[in-house]
């Protein structure tokens, strides 16, 4: 690889895996995570030589949201197929994994562009403007998704929350 | 009572406080918000921070789509530019003549079709059609074949498989097999070791040994470079995504070793401005995944103008095909 590429590479090797991992807090599926970054660093090669390094990361985190809710946009969601890579995770405690299932489960019930706003706003730690031009949309839009984002989440993360005791099935053998 | 009593306080506090009590709820629901928004902030950081499966891509496969994205957005503007061109030029003769335009379309845009090519010796050519060919008249652009068009193919597109959890082979048999075999095929004084690299999660799997040398000849010098990794799934499963992932109007070209190493290799890509390169592949039975790289540049990124539109390659397609099937005697 040339010279071009070789930069292209080191820069892959340090933002993938962050970039997949934001990609998973948008769809909350890790197979679906790794092809929306796939496609984001593929769409980041082809302009490689027209984004200045100081907005590298800003260029990526746009193409990376855009890529998401054109997806949604298309419909992916409903109709993908179980994922071909196993989601599996690795076990560290029930209490923390129900906790993450419970946010995923209430993620997946927010809306793709309010489930964007809050990835890029409370993830990403972005500021209205920033997330605003993320996503090419009004400061207003921002605000305005932020709140009933957070509603939704809040309300969606309330209700998927396990009950203490209520699903090992250990706990009644006597 | 007591429920009553309060609830008449709270009435009768409502009337001669509203403001200050107005104040207070809204104080108590900023900190409301700030605090959701905290629990939000702590949530998400915990589900995007926490246990992940290995990463499943790498660079070779990303810089391959992105290539082929780049002569995409290029043979659009070209055809777009080409569109234009004719459509003006049909005008002004209509206008000049006021006739029936003369010329012939100078773009087309085919149904796909096979391809076939000889297969070197040992090798047989995979059957595997493209979903789409484009051909472009290169008026004005550099015509490497002669052939009057320039093209490329989509193929099926087949799901990454992840990377295996084996551990990576140790680098100094990789570097000793590359090199070796390389002398084998060229003047031994000709290949210089540049870098060898070694990077990824070894514990969750997805290491890979990277080995890059030159090949100089009559002053021109070429890049081989050869990627270890484990692989999961299938060789066959691993093979058709690389297959998948190729733009050259050729199929690949496979051969099955007695051992039961898989060898894949590439068809030459040729651009019309830019260097050639070709790739190939060899999945063992040990489970390791060889990718083997061979470029007509240096990777310094800074060719002569001569060098991208002379299409010289350090290997020929055979001696590409023999490196890395001695490369992957490895194991």
């Amino acid at each position: 690889m040339g010279g071009r590429s070789d930069e292209f590479g080191e820069y892959f090797a340090a933002r993938f895996d962050p970039a997949r991992r934001i990609a998973y807090a948008l769809c909350g599926n890790w197979a679906e995570a790794e092809e929306i970054s796939q496609t984001a660093f593929v769409k980041l090669y082809s302009a490689w030589h027209r984004v200045r390094s100081e907005t590298t990361d800003a260029y990526l985190r746009t193409i990376l949201t855009r890529t998401f809710l054109d997806g949604r946009r298309r419909g992916r969601g409903r109709t993908r197929p179980v994922a071909d890579v196993p989601d599996s995770e690795v076990p560290d405690g029930s209490a923390r994994v129900d906790e993450r299932e419970a946010l995923l489960t209430a993620l997946r019930a927010v809306p793709p562009r309010q489930r964007a706003v809050l990835v890029l706003r409370y993830l990403q730690d972005l500021s209205v403007e920033q997330t605003a031009a993320a996503m090419g949309c009004t400061v207003g839009t921002v605000k305005s998704q932020t709140a009933r984002g957070l509603d939704t989440l809040r309300g969606a993360y309330t209700n998927s929350l396990p009950l203490p005791g209520a699903n090992p099935i250990e706990h009644q053998v006597s | 009572m007591s429920e009553d009593h309060d609830h008449v306080d709270a009435d009768r506090i409502d009337v001669g406080r509203p403001e200050a009590d107005q104040a207070q709820a809204d104080q108590a629901e900023v900190d409301q918000a700030e605090a959701d928004q905290a629990d939000i902030r702590a949530a998400l950081h915990s589900l995007a921070d926490g246990p992940a499966p290995p990463v499943t891509t790498d660079v070779a496969t990303l810089v391959s789509r992105g290539r082929r994205r780049v002569l995409l957005q290029r043979t659009t503007a070209a055809v777009g530019v080409m569109a234009v061109v004719s459509v003006v030029a049909v005008g002004a003769n209509l206008l000049a003549h006021g006739g029936a335009p003369s010329a012939a379309p100078i773009t087309t845009l085919r149904q796909p079709t096979s391809v076939s090519a000889p297969a070197d010796p040992g090798w047989t050519v995979l059957s595997l059609a493209p979903t789409t060919r484009h051909e472009y008249d290169p008026s004005g652009l550099p015509d490497p074949d002669g052939t009057g068009t320039l093209t490329f193919c989509v193929y099926p597109q087949v799901p990454a498989q992840a990377p295996g959890t084996a551990a990576v082979p140790d680098e100094k048999p990789v570097v000793a097999s590359l090199t070796s075999a390389l002398a084998d095929i060229v003047p031994a004084d000709s290949v210089r070791l540049v870098t060898v690299s070694w990077s990824g999660d070894q514990p969750a799997g997805g290491a890979v040994v990277q080995v890059v040398a030159h090949v100089t000849e009559k002053g021109r010098t070429g890049q081989v470079s050869l990627q270890v990794q484990a692989y999961s799934g299938s060789a066959l499963a691993n093979a058709d995504f690389v297959a998948g992932a190729n733009t050259v109007c050729a199929p690949p070209q496979r051969r099955i070793l007695p051992g039961g190493t898989l060898l894949q290799l590439g068809p030459v890509y040729r651009p019309a401005v830019g260097l050639c390169d070709e790739q190939a592949w060899a999945y063992t039975r040990a489970g390791y995944g060889y990718t083997l790289t061979v470029e007509g540049g240096d990777g310094s990124g800074n060719p002569a103008p001569s060098d991208l539109t002379d299409h010289w390659m350090p290997l020929t397609p055979t001696q590409v095909g023999a490196l890395v099937q001695q490369v992957a005697a490895v194991g």
